[in-house]
């Protein structure tokens, strides 16, 4: 018989996802793991992880949309938990892509580091240095951090649009790595995911600065190249342009260090 | 910890992954999936050692993430890998030549919540070929139970010496 070449697509709303996984029962849930071949989508675990996962923050106001009092995810305590299992068993049967555990495994940044370390040395090439914090190191690192005494950045796991990400630069600090020890600590006591752990890596000026490239691979292959620029360095704005041409960010020109007046040495590569 | 941070870093250089041809389908080892061979060329870069640089830390990581977990790792399918770029100190940059950059790799993403700036590859329509591509792959996945829970690793192939 001959293999089939394309999908037939369904859409279904989060709601209704959700509530067959909560249910794991009746003709919905059997219809998803018999008739299925391929799930895409599911729970971005991306962002804060604890604070999605145990439903205490409006994810939407990460997007500046904090007037939406509605939880995009819409569970309850305890929901989440009965959602990672379900979509374990569903994934024994169905194809789900991106996995859950990819999700986690993106969230996992410092263990990122590490395998991007290992990689870039084993190719002989330089990788910036990257360490873990203990919670009570972290208070006197930024503080170093804030004073200039030390040039870096801080960052946590499991979290992501810069929640947790401390720089000289950054507004509230105290507060922000206050409220996140206090979570962290509270969050422990459920057992069901680990402790987040903070660390120090260099501070990159051309983040901020110039931006840097974004490549897209798919099989192995590269498909285009994006050049993304923090507007009024604000890492959260961003401007971007196709890099047709990959050239090294020196050859990029500041004029008057003013980020709005960023122009390329290219005239191909005019924003 | 030590201990297997010493092995993972020898596992690594064990690895079969040929740097002298980093785009070929057929010896880097690590492409398990059917790829299209008639992906348009255009979709391909221009700057060699850029890609080269891409594609040996895809090989190494998928390599270093599928030793340490056992599984089929999702890079193979899709990832936006954020590189930074700099002038090799050692020596002058030629931008004709393509020689003296200096690449580092801050951030990977492998999920659909990788922004995929969509507009600035409309000129060309990469982007339109990428899904169309990873729609191909995806279906090749499904029908080799790749991306069932817990798929196993696929096979690696050694580089013809």
């Amino acid at each position: 018989m001959e293999k089939p070449t394309r999908f037939s697509v369904t859409l279904l709303d989060w709601d209704d996802f959700l509530q067959i996984l909560l249910m794991r029962k009746g003709w919905r849930w059997d219809m998803l793991w018999r008739s299925t071949d391929l799930i895409l989508g599911g729970l971005n675990l991306g962002c804060d992880y604890l604070c999605v996962i145990h439903n205490e923050i409006n994810y939407n106001s990460y997007h500046n949309h904090s007037r939406n009092p509605e939880l995009p995810f819409k569970m309850k305590p305890g929901d989440s938990k009965i959602y990672l299992e379900s979509m374990s068993t569903l994934g024994q049967h169905v194809s789900i892509w991106p996995a859950p555990s990819e999700y986690i495994v993106t969230a996992q940044k410092l263990e990122t580091q590490r395998i991007l370390q290992y990689s870039a040395t084993s190719l002989d090439l330089q990788h910036p240095l990257v360490i873990p914090l203990e919670p009570q190191d972290l208070k006197s690192i930024v503080d170093s951090i804030l004073s200039g005494e030390r040039e870096g950045v801080v960052k946590r796991e499991y979290s992501g649009f810069l929640k947790h990400v401390i720089t000289k630069y950054t507004k509230n600090s105290e507060e922000i790595l206050q409220k996140s020890l206090e979570e962290d600590q509270r969050y422990q006591n459920d057992g069901l995911f680990p402790r987040t752990t903070w660390f120090l890596q260099p501070f990159l000026p051309h983040l901020i600065r110039l931006g840097e490239l974004r490549t897209y691979i798919v099989d192995g292959a590269i498909f285009y190249t994006v050049s993304t620029t923090p507007v009024d360095f604000d890492p959260t704005l961003t401007q971007y342009v196709a890099a047709e041409i990959i050239r090294p960010l020196e050859t990029f020109r500041l004029v008057g260090y003013l980020p709005e007046s960023l122009v390329f040495s290219s005239p191909s590569l005019q924003l | 910890m030590v201990i297997c941070q010493k092995v993972s870093f020898f596992l690594l250089l064990l690895c079969s992954y040929d740097p002298n041809q980093p785009t070929d389908l057929d010896v880097t080892g690590w492409l398990t999936l059917d790829g299209d061979a008639n992906v348009d060329p255009r979709a391909f870069g221009k700057t060699l050692s850029f890609h080269k640089f891409v594609l040996q830390m895809l090989g190494k990581l998928i390599l270093a993430e599928e030793r340490c977990s056992g599984r089929f790792s999702a890079l193979r399918i899709f990832c936006r890998m954020d590189v930074s770029v700099f002038r090799d100190c050692s020596g002058d940059v030629d931008l004709d030549s393509d020689s003296g950059f200096k690449y580092v790799v801050n951030e990977v993403d492998r999920t659909l919540n990788a922004c995929l700036y969509y507009a600035s590859s409309k000129p060309s329509g990469a982007a339109d070929m990428m899904f169309v591509h990873l729609s191909k792959i995806l279906l090749s996945a499904v029908q080799k139970k790749l991306l069932l829970n817990p798929p196993p690793p696929p096979p690696i192939r050694r580089a013809p010496v």
